[in-house]
């Protein structure tokens, strides 16, 4: 059995105060602890990173840790980042070339201006988009634009994700933004990227996040582990509406773990823009194409909804260190399925799904876990 | 930051929707610009004749609409890096 038997999340947010390396050990030290596991146990360090300017991360991570001689790996695949890395632990131990591996993901942005960001993310997109003038907003608001056309929404319906994430993080201390947003806010707030606005977007943040994956039993078990590439070009997608390597990343996934999508108990969606947990709810098969929005404003994804979707604030309130995400997602999960998540608790989830995105949808990493 | 090669070797590439049309399947007006562009400013998605998708700028004064016809343009891509090298490309206007 493959299992989760360490888990820890750094606080989201603005931390002027903490390097990279600051939270990749942080983190690190964190999931250890949670594992009860001697750190000389660990046999392979992987971390996810996507826009440090310090390079050889994999070997920096075991000199903070003070782990000599373990072969230890950077992985990156933009905002899936984490997801892929945490793929590569799980292959790792079932062609037995591992038994204990330290997965890290972290990311450093506040040292960096709006505008470097924006250029750096879009190291992730085509040259064309580059030439464009696109950001990573822009690439979404084409994708939102393509689908209010095809579904009749508009700009106030994806306010909803907004409004729902912010009242989860309420409940998350860690969270970049704990707190709720009125309607109102959200609909005031400025534009990006027409027809995307402020709230609409993940923030810039610092963060970190850590597991441990063990080939043995413990509390949590990855069930399923999958991810599957797309064109890294919007332009040369099938569909603009849906994002294909996370219906195929996900059907793969269901069958691996033996399970259907109403199976799922609580899920971590990419809602790097309000579109996107749009898309994601419908290509998970949480929904019909075409009704993620209705069903977001109708509170099926609430905290008391039928499949609660983001319970730690998403992508959006909790924050996007982006290599950090797809870990983190993992690290709500493994909270929640251990019935250790406080004031945000679900009554005895059984099984969750984390699904984290690459680019404007090139990678998409699925994992599921249940309790043991 | 663009390298003069590199922006050489682009050349090949950059003229190719040069005159061809199609139509404006999406639209969005960046605020936030990256660095090396200075906005606002419309990025159109258009639909070519021969049914492939392109993205570029918006280089028209009329806002652009989605089912416009529209035809590719040359004009100046981005702003002169610090290098000096200014880069050349297509943008879009209406037909």
């Amino acid at each position: 059995m493959i299992s989760i038997s360490g888990a820890y999340q750094t606080r989201f947010g603005e931390l002027w105060d903490k390097s990279l390396e600051d939270l990749i050990l942080e983190a690190a030290v964190g999931a250890l602890a949670d594992a009860r596991l001697n750190k000389n146990k660990i046999d392979l360090v992987i971390v996810a990173n996507m826009l440090a300017e310090q390079n050889h991360l994999g070997a920096l991570a075991s000199q903070l840790l003070g782990l000599n001689s373990v072969p230890a790996i950077r992985v990156e695949a933009a905002c899936a980042s984490g997801g892929v890395a945490l793929h590569q632990a799980v292959t790792a131990i079932k062609a037995g070339e591992a038994n204990h591996v330290l997965v890290i993901g972290a990311e450093k942005m506040t040292d960096k201006n709006n505008g470097a960001i924006a250029q750096a993310l879009m190291g992730a997109a085509g040259i064309e988009e580059c030439q464009a003038g696109l950001t990573f907003v822009g690439l979404y608001a084409l994708m939102a634009r393509v689908y209010f056309e095809k579904f009749k929404a508009t700009k106030n319906d994806l306010a909803y994700v907004a409004i729902k994430n912010h009242r989860h993080a309420s409940k998350n201390p860690k969270a970049q933004y704990p707190f709720p947003v009125e309607l109102e806010t959200v609909l005031k707030s400025s534009c990006v990227a027409s027809p995307l606005h402020l709230f609409d977007c993940s923030p810039i943040t610092d963060g970190a996040a850590a597991v441990v994956v063990s080939n043995e039993p413990a509390a949590v078990a990855i069930t399923a582990s999958q991810i599957a590439s797309d064109s890294v070009s919007l332009t040369e997608r099938e569909s603009l509406t849906e994002l294909k390597a996370t219906k195929i990343a996900s059907q793969k996934a269901y069958e691996q773990a033996g399970i259907k999508s109403n199976d799922i108990d609580l899920a971590e969606v990419h809602d790097c823009f309000s579109i996107a947990e749009i898309m994601a709810v419908e290509d998970l098969g949480f929904c019909k194409k075409g009704e993620g929005f209705k069903k977001i404003k109708s509170g099926e994804f609430d905290h008391d909804g039928r499949l609660p979707v983001n319970l730690s604030g998403g992508l959006k309130a909790c924050g996007h260190p982006v290599g950090a995400t797809g870990i983190k997602q993992i690290v709500e999960l493994v909270t929640q399925l251990r019935g250790e998540a406080g004031q945000r608790q679900i009554k005895k989830p059984q099984i969750g799904l984390a699904h984290n995105v690459g680019g404007s949808g090139a990678t998409a990493a699925i994992h599921i876990l249940r309790r043991a | 930051m663009k390298s003069a090669v590199q922006v050489w070797r682009r050349q090949k590439t950059n003229y190719q929707n040069l005159g061809k049309t199609g139509v404006v399947i999406s639209k969005t007006r960046i605020i936030e610009a990256p660095n090396g562009f200075v906005g606002p400013y419309w990025v159109v998605m258009v639909k070519l004749d021969k049914n492939n998708r392109v993205v570029g700028q918006w280089a028209d004064e009329a806002e652009p609409k989605i089912g416009m016809k529209t035809v590719g343009v040359l004009r100046r891509i981005g702003e002169a890096d610090p290098t000096g090298v200014i880069e050349y490309g297509v943008k879009w206007k209406q037909l």
